[in-house]
């Protein structure tokens, strides 16, 4: 005969166990979902440096314009001060045979 | 296989794959590494600010210049080699300009300065135990691509700029110029480099970043970068026409009348302004090293001297002002010479006229009729006005190197020191603090101190410099009574001769004798005018001034002329009328 407690054991066994299954299975799917969030961002890290080590270089180019640029710029303007300095025009003036006005007339 | 086994297989995999690239680069791999691989430091120099005249031209600003070093190491040829092919572009800028015939003393100079340059090169190249050499800083950018075109390895550049100066020595004591300080960082002296260095200098900037072998950035290890912050520029209101012809006329003057120096200023009396302060001889601030460090001061606000008889009018209107005489006052002790405290008072040119009014002794340019004058105001008076105007403390120009001038405690003058400062001897002014009193008389009395920069400009954003407000030293009554003494002064004085028809000019000579050893030298003089134009609505105040003449000790042989000579130009530049 199979007593009552037997039965109760049993049963109270089998319910425990699909219990730790139900959990167990839960837990698995926590357990893995993190896991792929970790390798997400893990991938994700990797990709973005990936990235950055490349950008660097990107950078490097743009500064190198822009430096470029700059470099040119002030060039242009010290040679613009250079030839419309008065010492320069008078000089310029005075090789192209222009001479001062000795007569001036005031209005 | 369960999937939890293919999942490890592939971590493990992708671990196993990120491990062999590392082991690839960091081992394996050959890269051809830059120069600059690795973590480096380095300031980022701030661009330096530039120094304006009044129409926005830089007499100061910056060009591109580069720093010349090696790595002594991995020069592979001859040092000789490398030294003779470097070193004809490294020549000093005073012999950069200059064109030279073959087996001329100027070619053997070049020829030898490039021998002393290449040895020191080859001392440099030759110390195999150095990392890194500085050879030369602030080299133009056409030497650096004649440098770059030998392409020598174990050489390299870095950007150095430099100060340009496009009107070259305009101004030079004015401006001053840019040398290196103790750490071999830019820095401004003597004059607007100097006294605004810090306005002009910005922040240098700093990175900190590690290069990888290609000489590329790595961002996400410790990069960061300081930006530099450009300095900002200052405005004058320096009028560039006004001091290129004040420059001209002054150098041709100094070489007739064989001065030792000259000074000239011109400011608007209504502002303060000074629109040209000029002194020859002068210097190049790009070559300043070449030159004697006495040319460095600016003379305008540094020197001080025995100002003479153009000291008479601010004694004069002193007088006026304090209701002690008035132009028709008569002297009652000019017939002839005066004694005083032991000493004997005469007149420049020993001529006496007794009974002479006010504006007698000012055209006259009496002593005797000054020493009069003087004991009317008496000493109390005098000292007082003489601080009203300024004398004996510095005017708050915006310069570095401006004196206070000397002016004793009056408790120690004596009778004879109250003569003689009457005439403007025993006493010690600047020409800076001259400009200033004769302006206020110009601008009706009203002081309004001397300034060369009216906006600090940042970022683009003017701002005017704070300007102080004017005081009242002496009425519009007494200015306008002592203008009509230096309007007949200039008309019917020794000068009359070189005054420009039709135009109402107040002014005066001024011939001082130069203390030495404790006595007055007869044949050495500071010979001066100073005067405003016109006299009924003056644009600008001039003071000329010219030490030890040797043509003529006198300033009406001398000054005057000078003075009037500027003045033409500067009635056509404004396109002012005569008035008479």
């Amino acid at each position: 005969m199979i007593s009552d407690f037997n039965y109760k054991n049993q049963n109270t066994a089998k319910s425990y166990t699909s219990n730790l299954i139900g959990i167990g299975k839960v837990r698995i799917k926590f357990l893995l979902i993190l896991a792929i969030i970790v390798a997400s961002l893990f991938s994700a890290q990797l990709v973005f440096a990936a990235n950055l080590s490349t950008d660097g270089q990107k950078l490097s180019v743009i500064e190198d314009e822009i430096n470029k640029q700059e470099t040119e710029n002030m060039r242009l303007n010290a040679q613009i001060a250079q030839i419309s300095s008065l010492n320069y025009l008078s000089k310029k003036a005075s090789e192209l045979g222009f001479n001062k006005p000795s007569h001036l007339v005031n209005p | 296989m369960s999937r939890i086994k293919i999942l490890e297989i592939i971590f493990a995999l992708v671990a196993l794959l990120i491990l062999a690239r590392l082991f690839y680069w960091q081992f394996a791999s050959s890269v051809e590494k830059r120069a600059n691989f690795g973590f480096s430091q380095n300031d980022i120099p701030a661009p330096r600010g530039e120094i304006l005249a009044s129409d926005n031209f830089p007499l100061a600003t910056n060009e591109e210049a580069y720093l010349l070093w090696a790595t002594p190491q991995a020069i592979k040829e001859d040092p000789k080699k490398v030294a003779s092919l470097v070193a004809p572009n490294l020549l000093p800028e005073r012999f950069a300009t200059m064109s030279a015939e073959p087996n001329s003393p100027l070619q053997k100079a070049k020829e030898e300065e490039i021998a002393k340059i290449e040895d020191s090169l080859v001392d440099k190249l030759k110390s195999k135990n150095l990392v890194w050499v500085l050879l030369q800083r602030k080299i133009p950018s056409a030497a650096k691509e004649a440098i770059s075109a030998n392409k020598i390895a174990g050489l390299g550049f870095e950007r150095d700029d430099r100060r340009l100066y496009p009107e070259s020595s305009m101004a030079a004591q004015t401006i001053g110029f840019v040398g290196s300080d103790k750490f071999g960082k830019d820095t401004g002296y003597f004059g607007l480099e100097g006294f605004y260095n810090r306005v002009l200098k910005g922040r240098d900037g700093k990175s900190n970043v590690n290069f990888d072998p290609q000489g590329f950035p790595i961002l996400i290890d410790k990069f960061k970068a300081i930006t530099p912050q450009k300095g900002n520029s200052v405005k004058t209101n320096i009028d560039r026409t006004i001091q290129f012809i004040v420059e001209n006329k002054l150098k041709e003057a100094v070489s007739r009348y064989g001065a030792k120096d000259g000074t000239v200023i011109v400011e608007d009396p209504k502002t303060g302004k000074i629109i040209a302060i000029a002194t020859y001889p002068s210097y190049n601030p790009v070559t300043y090293s070449t030159y004697d460090q006495k040319l460095y001061k600016n003379p305008a606000v540094a020197d001080t001297y025995e100002p003479g008889s153009t000291f008479k009018l601010v004694v004069m209107s002193a007088a006026l002002d304090a209701g002690a005489v008035n132009p028709a006052t008569k002297c009652n002790v000019c017939g002839g010479p005066r004694q005083i405290g032991g000493y004997e008072i005469s007149t420049w040119n020993k001529k006496y006229y007794p009974d002479s009014t006010m504006i007698n002794v000012i055209e006259h340019s009496d002593n005797v009729g000054m020493t009069f004058v003087a004991e009317k105001l008496g000493l109390e008076r005098f000292y007082q006005y003489l601080k009203k105007f300024g004398f004996g403390k510095a005017t708050g120009i915006d310069l570095e190197e401006e004196s206070p001038g000397v002016l004793r405690d009056k408790d120690s003058w004596r009778e004879i020191d109250l003569a003689t400062a009457s005439f403007g001897q025993g006493i010690a002014v600047t020409p800076i603090q001259i400009i200033q009193a004769v302006s206020t008389i110009a601008n009706g009395g009203k002081m309004i101190p001397p300034t060369l920069v009216s906006e600090i400009i940042e970022n683009g954003k003017h701002s005017q410099k704070k300007t102080e407000t004017p005081f009242q030293v002496i009425s519009s009554k007494a200015a306008s009574q002592i203008t009509e003494m230096m309007v007949g002064a200039v008309d019917n004085g020794e000068a009359k001769a070189f005054k420009p028809k039709g135009y109402r000019i107040a002014g005066k000579t001024g011939t001082a004798q130069i203390p030495l050893a404790g006595h007055y030298d007869p044949n050495k003089t500071i010979a001066s005018f100073v005067g405003f134009a016109p006299a009924d609505d003056p644009k600008f105040v001039m003071l000329i001034r010219f030490t030890e003449p040797s043509s003529s000790v006198f300033g009406s042989e001398t000054a005057a002329p000078t003075f009037f000579s500027i003045a033409k130009e500067i009635f056509n530049y404004y396109g002012i009328p005569p008035s008479e």
